[in-house]
């Protein structure tokens, strides 16, 4: 009996004194996960696939955005592309997915779930590259007693990730203007910076990382270089004035020289930029990676390629097992080829059998409104399909010489120092004589003109995600130039400049009662 | 209204109608008996001498017998060596050998155990008279009958306040709410507690309900603790309510062997509102002519043969008995339970074994209980949804299309499979294997009376596991390599709950005083792993064959072996003044390693305060009515921990093998950190509680009244973080507000009691409003958190979390003809901005009822009985997802595929889909026949009793909602597993 007691006794006082610290085995806090330089390799590459991928599971499953209930719409680049394409001349998207009309007909607000996606994944981005900085500071790095080699290899992966959280922040610029600027991890809301300060600090943190990266094709593939960084630099002092009201033709000129004369080289011919095997692309500067069986995802270039095979396009011929009809030309955009039954620029590669130029109902998928635009693909250049039918291998073309060409080019018609129009006619003939297999689509140095410029951007660039950009660098964007329901008329209107940039999204507002909303909004 | 009753859609109900009431009147056709020597007397009260009017007096082991009259006086007619049994509602049963007597007189003193029945609370017992808080107790006479899988489903409708929403799935699980919905992201299912050992079911895997592993036949009584004085004693994890589950023990003196056995006959209901074959070709000619030259040739109605009528089968086998210091119970069950989706099978194999003993002169009390179950689940795919929508003009098979397994399909990347392919081709298994060990000791020590210690030890594991297997002739993209998938999960709980308890009188103070304290301390593991992969070799399965996978697609997994401790210290003070003030005051101190260190602790107190009324001297006026009256008021805090794992902290995971990131052509796992609030903490509920206990009329009438009012706070919510701030968009932590108040009414009243003929009824009624207060970190109310998922097109919600509102209510635009254009319907343009978006979004309803109704009836001539329970949810919506996912013409063709659609186009004449239309927001009160048993026992052989039972499940269905089934736990109505009426017929023997 006695016994029992003691037991009892016992037993109470030895559960009392129970330790409740426990961690989960297969994942880990910093301090045990960053040990090695692979560990921060593959944290670089989180940084990097934040980009293209939506999560830790793929295609879905372990989403990194919880504020939008698809993870397939949560993909950068897919937001992006939709965010540069639908909104303008080029490209009707006919889904119902809730904001998708909104996006087509410049009446978004600051709920669409697609602002809302752009905003919070450049969020992440720019979160994910200031956690990566965080434990790669030189005293986090000698508290780890990495040797002088690894630290130099991690100092690499360090400037690369400044590098991407440098282009996020440029398209936070570019996208929505009056955004916080954070460069660590924080419980504290931040207040927004003027744009100039934003501009600066993408300038500085392009400098300081410019020594320390490889020459041009000189990273391994799919990893950041000095082109990137000229680059980069190119696009915000082109549209410098669209940011900060300053003119920063002259310098834009300056970078895309170096781009020009770093190696790179058309390829003769012009889709093989945007097959399967595009990693193989010379024209190519900067591509984000996508493959169909390591890389899963529902966004990426596997939504490009799916989702602008529309009825009755057949999905084998482009190496993918389903079409989504989702996006379309409009017929503006089909015009700016003249009469594609004749013409002899292979860039007009619409697919025209049983479907409709105009597009009469703006959301009834199945409709045969709208030309197809097949220029994104899942086949090699050699007529094989890539591995896997469902999810892509074609990478993401980020930068491409063609386009630093046009960046010439319209400098020179802008007026930019160091730059003149003889060139400009060169470059954007050396385009031209590739679309057209002769000399026969050549321009004259008269031809150059703004109209011009803007239109052959089209021609070349179409569907790469810089429309956008580029119709609010000519101001043709909201309050000047109409299209195909624009505004939700058919014929198109013009529609208020506040469009211009995308609004604050509802959401941040509530939980950052620091933030202003963008004008207008 | 439309009278959902339920109609005969095949031939194979007939025969089950016939049966049915041929077996009825086999039943009736049973009666009679005759006497003839007469016995007269008079039946008094023990205590005042007066007459006791309508007491019964009936001759032992026979249906022979009569009621006193006005004044208490009787005469009967017994036969020989008769022994008379006199009874009367809280009066103590007498029993008198007639012998020679013809005039017997009886004093019946009244029952002191009826009233001071013993009531189950956490760590120990109280007697009924005591309690203070609010708890409602079903005993096994009171259960729902029928073929029941699962404990939680013999309560439904039985107490005021508690809904339980049954799952259609063989062997589902129910969802049950205490008192509305506590919770937004953290658990809301209540606490189960089982002879005092606290479950733990997380981890369960690969079966379909955790609870199934206790064989609903071994359950005494359930007993369900409503409020926080009740109920902060689980601190913690109480705060969704708590139900204590008592199972049964074997009875000193006697040895008893029971069959018991039944077989059930299930039809589903058919009454999807899809056209017909020939009403599809007639809608096609008039909508969209030019797909007709596209049409098959068939008419076929896919759901037909993917849903049908079905049987199963329950057999239970028990031995009970026991001696003066031993008892015991051993059960066996054996049920299956077939599905209406073709395929759909649960099967349980249930086992247990409960010895209690004494030793050490009686003073140690020894209990010990095993339980195992093995259930076997066949999760054949619900189909339902695609055969609805399917081509209707397709045939089923085409022997020619062998690359898809000889099946019709579209040859298409994303056209939806042929449902009957699904079906036959696809197989999703799983398997539980349960144990359940418990122990528990009471020591009363002999040298200081009232003093006893306790220790209860358990030890829970499970193990769990999952198989899919389909072949590459299913189409499932073009490219379909098949796929394989086995998993299995295993986790363990164990818990060690000693703990003190002391009773004693202070009579200076005129008080009795119970004191107990304890501590508790549960661990809970978790893993689960396994292998996947397509590209497979073979289509004919080996589940245990990895090799038939690609080996450079097969990939294998394991996940988060998670583990969760808990302990806990815990006391309570029960103090009873002259036996007519009464106190309880409990207090938990849990810990959690679910949160960080700054919140790892959390106090939970409660108080309580019982008046019984009725034994005050001015209250003696009211005694010739009133048998009891007690008022209670009660006030306490719970918490809620059921929050998931390692919130607090930030740490680094590693991305699959098909989210990688290439840099030259090699790809690499991502690591990504987890965004967390380091200072997240338990949330809680604070319940007032204000009721009445009353019994009137020898307790003939019985009743409660409460109100209350739960306010919960600190509740969970992932909510956006200011953004660039944290490595994730949202992190979960506590910023909501919720309160959920309510009336409810229980009533209890013996309509008739004669030895013929006795009938009592049970009603409960229960109003809750529930209203989300609080949502954000900042001071604006904010736009809400849009939830509820729905078919029909990606990533669309219905619901929405919105302060001012209850929880998750429909949120839609709102028709009206002089407002503005949508997709073809006029919508109130609330904004005025002359365009239908988000802004124009309303609140239009919500899932969770006002008022919940329940009604029991227990009626019994001589050896029948008939037994049913009404229910009725009133003031609640449903979404009606399958008719605005499906009721609109363009779906006629969309993608190059012919679909089906849904009826209530005919109505709505939709164009395009209208997702958001408030047309699919629809009333859904309903009533509903739940139960109904009729049963006729043969009592005259002193070997055996013999009882033969029927019942009917969902017998019919009253509703305004158009769909087939008002009830839906989430309030969307989307391929729904089919609910069917199961006819069940039994047989119960006792030896």
């Amino acid at each position: 009996m006695k016994k029992i007691i003691a037991i009892l006794i016992v037993g109470l006082t030895v559960a009392s004194c129970t330790d409740l610290d426990l961690s989960p085995k297969d994942g880990t806090t910093a301090e045990f996960t960053f040990i090695d330089v692979p560990s921060y390799k593959q944290y670089m590459a989180k940084v990097y696939g934040a980009y293209m991928l939506t999560g830790q599971d793929g295609p879905a499953g372990d989403p990194d955005l919880s504020l939008v209930n698809d993870e397939g719409f949560t993909s950068y680049m897919r937001a992006y592309w939709k965010a540069q394409q639908i909104t303008t001349d080029e490209t009707h998207l006919t889904w119902t997915d809730g904001g998708i009309q909104d996006m087509n007909e410049h009446k978004w607000d600051s709920q669409n779930q697609f602002v809302r996606v752009l905003y919070y994944r450049l969020a992440l981005i720019i979160s994910l590259a200031n956690d990566f900085l965080a434990q790669s500071t030189d005293a986090a790095l000698a508290d780890k007693g990495f040797s002088s080699g690894d630290i130099a290899t991690i100092k690499g992966f360090e400037a690369e990730v400044r590098y991407l959280r440098a282009m996020a922040y440029w398209h936070a610029i570019d996208l929505f203007r009056n955004v916080p600027l954070v460069t660590e991890i924080t419980s504290e809301p931040p207040s927004q910076a003027t744009p100039q300060q934003t501009f600066d600090f993408i300038e500085s943190e392009l400098n300081a990382v410019e020594s320390v990266l490889p020459d041009p094709r000189a990273n391994e593939y799919g990893r950041m270089d000095k082109a990137a960084v000229w680059m980069l630099r190119a696009k915000l002092y082109l549209n410098a004035e669209v940011y900060i009201g300053q003119d920063r033709y002259a310098d834009c000129v300056t970078e895309v020289n170096r781009v020009i004369g770093a190696g790179y080289a058309l390829e003769t011919d012009y889709f093989a930029n945007f097959r399967a095997d595009n990693d193989q692309s010379n024209e190519l500067i900067f591509n984000f990676t996508s493959d169909g069986v390591a890389s899963q995802t529902w966004g990426g270039t596997t939504f490009l390629v799916h989702s602008m095979i529309l009825d009755p396009m057949v999905p084998g011929d482009y190496g993918v097992d389903a079409g989504w009809n989702g996006p379309r030309a409009t017929s503006v955009f089909v015009e700016k080829f003249g009469d594609i039954t004749t013409t002899q620029d292979v860039r007009s590669v619409f697919y025209t059998n049983g479907r409709n130029l105009v597009i009469d109902e703006p959301s009834n998928n199945g409709s045969f409104g709208g030309y197809g635009v097949p220029k994104f693909s899942n086949k090699y250049t050699d007529g094989s399909d890539g591995a896997n039918q469902t999810f892509v291998d074609t990478d993401w073309p980020v930068f491409r010489l063609a386009d630093a060409y046009l960046m010439y080019a319209e400098c020179a018609i802008r007026g930019a120092g160091g730059a003149d129009l003889g060139t400009a006619t060169n470059y954007v003939n050396m385009l031209r004589e590739r679309a057209y297999g002769d000399t026969s689509g050549n321009i004259v140095q008269g031809d150059l003109t703004q109209t011009f410029i803007l239109d052959e951007r089209s021609r070349e660039m179409y569907w790469e995600g810089h429309r956008r950009m580029d119709l609010i660098r000519f101001d043709q964007f909201t309050t000047n130039g109409v299209w195909p329901w624009k505004g939700g008329e058919a014929d198109g209107i013009t529609t208020n400049s506040r469009y211009n940039i995308f609004p604050i999204p509802a959401t941040d507002l509530t939980a950052n009662p620091k933030l202003v909303q963008n004008l207008d909004y | 209204m439309d009278t959902h009753m339920k109609h005969n859609s095949g031939t194979a109900l007939s025969g089950v109608r016939v049966a049915l009431l041929m077996m009825f009147a086999l039943l009736i056709s049973f009666a009679g008996i005759a006497q003839d020597r007469s016995v007269s007397g008079r039946v008094t009260d023990a205590t005042t001498g007066e007459g006791i009017p309508g007491a019964t007096v009936l001759e032992k082991g026979t249906q022979n017998g009569v009621i006193t009259d006005f004044d208490g006086n009787f005469r009967i007619s017994p036969g020989e060596n008769a022994i008379l049994v006199f009874s009367f509602v809280g009066y103590a049963n007498q029993e008198i050998e007639v012998g020679g007597q013809t005039t017997i007189n009886v004093a019946l003193a009244e029952d002191v155990q009826q009233l001071s029945e013993i009531v189950v609370v956490g760590y120990g017992t109280q007697e009924a008279k005591d309690v203070t808080g609010v708890v409602a107790t079903v005993k096994t006479e009171d259960f729902n009958k029928g073929q029941i899988a699962s404990a939680e489903n013999l309560i439904s409708g039985k107490v005021a306040g508690v809904t339980v929403t049954p799952s259609t799935e063989p062997g589902g699980g129910s969802k049950i709410r205490i008192r509305g919905v506590t919770s937004l992201n953290g658990g809301q299912e209540p606490l189960y507690v089982v002879d005092g050992v606290i479950l733990d079911n997380s981890g369960y895997g690969g079966g379909r309900n955790a609870l199934n592993f206790i064989n609903p036949s071994d359950i005494e009584s359930m007993t369900i603790l409503k409020d926080a004085s009740a109920s902060a004693i689980y601190g913690a994890r109480a705060a969704a309510g708590v139900v204590l589950i008592t199972t049964k023990s074997g009875k000193k003196g006697t040895s008893q062997l029971s069959y018991d056995g039944s077989y059930a006959f299930s039809n589903p209901d058919m009454n999807f509102g899809f056209l017909d074959p020939a009403t599809f070709r007639i809608a096609v000619s008039n909508e969209a002519p030019q797909i007709l030259p596209i049409l098959g040739d068939e008419n076929t109605v896919w759901v037909n043969e993917a849903v049908q009528a079905v049987t199963s089968q329950n057999h239970n086998l028990s031995l009970s008995g026991g001696n003066d210091k031993t008892s015991y119970n051993i059960s066996f069950n054996h049920m299956i339970n077939n599905g209406v989706v073709k395929y759909s099978q649960n099967k349980i194999t249930r086992a247990s074994v409960k010895v209690s003993t004494k030793a050490f002169n009686d003073a140690l009390e020894v209990t010990a209980q095993q339980r195992i179950s093995f259930t076997e689940d066949n999760f054949s795919n619900n189909v339902t949804g695609t055969a609805l929508s399917f081509d209707p003009t397709r045939p089923i098979y085409d022997e020619e299309n062998t690359r898809w397994g000889g099946y019709w399909e579209w040859q298409r990347g994303l056209a939806p499979a042929n449902p009957v392919s699904t079906l036959d081709q696809i197989d999703n298994l799983g398997e539980t294997r349960r144990s359940f060990t418990a122990l528990t000791l009471t020591y009363n020590l002999p040298q200081v009376e009232g003093l006893s210690f306790s220790i209860i030890g358990s030890a829970d594991f499970r193990d769990g596991k999952s198989q899919f297997f389909r072949p590459t002739t299913h189409l499932a993209g073009l490219d379909s390599l098949g796929w394989m998938s086995v998993g299995a999960n295993k986790a363990y709980t164990f818990n060690v709950e000693p703990y003190i308890s002391y009773k004693t009188r202070f009579e200076s103070l005129d008080s009795d005083f119970e004191i107990m304290g304890g501590y508790s301390y549960q661990e809970v593991g978790q893993e689960s792993y396994g292998y996947m992969g397509n590209n497979l070799s073979t289509n004919v399965y080996g589940f245990y064959d990895a090799s038939i996978i690609d080996p450079e697609r097969l990939q294998p997994w394991g996940i988060n072996p998670i583990e969760n401790h808990l302990q806990a210290l815990y006391g309570r003070l029960n103090w009873n003044w002259k036996d007519k003030y009464l106190l309880t005051a409990n207090i938990r101190y849990d810990g959690s390693t679910r949160f960080g260190p700054e919140n790892r602790y959390g106090v939970f107190p409660s108080v309580a305060l019982g008046w019984r009324m009725l034994d005050e001297g001015f209250m003696q006026g009211a005694t010739d009515v009133f048998t009891d009256l007690k008022i209670r008021a009660g006030w306490g805090m719970l918490g809620n921990q059921a929050i998931g794992d390692y919130r607090y902290e930030k740490f680094y995971f590693r991305s699959t093998n098909d989210a990688q990131y290439l840099f030259g052509g090699v790809p690499y796992q991502m690591i990504r950190p987890t965004g967390v609030d380091p200072n997240i903490k338990w949330e809680s509920t604070t319940t007032i509680n204000f009721g009445i206990d009353y019994g009137m009329y020898n307790n003939r009438l019985t009743g409660t009244i409460d109100f209350y009012n739960k306010t919960t706070s600190d509740l969970l919510a992932e909510v956006a973080v200011p953004a660039f701030t944290n490595v994730s968009d949202a992190v979960i932590t506590n910023v909501a507000e919720m309160y959920n108040r309510g009336i409810e009414l229980g009533f209890n009243g013996v309509l008739y009691d004669r030895p013929a003929f006795d009938w009592n009824l049970l009603l409960n009624l229960a109003w809750n409003q529930n209203r989300i207060t609080k949502l954000n970190r900042g001071e604006e109310d904010g736009p809400g958190i849009p939830v509820g998922g729905i078919s029909g097109d990606v990533g669309q919600t219905i619901k929405i979390w919105k302060v001012g509102e209850a929880y998750d209510a429909f949120y839609t635009y709102i028709r009206d003809i002089n407002g503005v254009e949508k997709d073809g319907e006029f919508y109130q343009d609330v904004d005025g901005d002359g365009i239908i978006n988000e802004n124009d979004l309303q609140i239009t309803g919500k899932p969770d009822p006002d008022l919940l109704i329940g009604l029991t009836s227990n009626m019994r001539y001589k050896d029948f009985t008939l037994n049913f329970t009404l229910r009725s949810n009133l003031g609640q919506e449903v979404y009606n997802n399958t008719a605005s996912a499906n009721g609109y013409y363009e779906q006629l063709f969309q993608g190059g595929i012919v679909n089906n659609i849904h009826e209530s186009v005919i109505e709505s004449g939709y164009n395009r889909r209208n997702l958001h239309s408030d047309f699919y927001i629809e009333n859904a009160n309903f009533l509903i026949l739940d139960n109904i048993t009729l049963a006729w026992s043969y009592t005259k052989v002193s070997w055996m009793d013999l009882r033969i039972y029927s019942t009917i499940q969902n017998l019919f269905t009253v509703s305004p909602y158009t769909g087939p089934n008002p009830e839906i736990g989430n309030g969307i109505d989307n391929n729904l597993y089919p609910r069917a009426t199961n006819f069940i017929f039994g047989l119960n023997l006792t030896f």
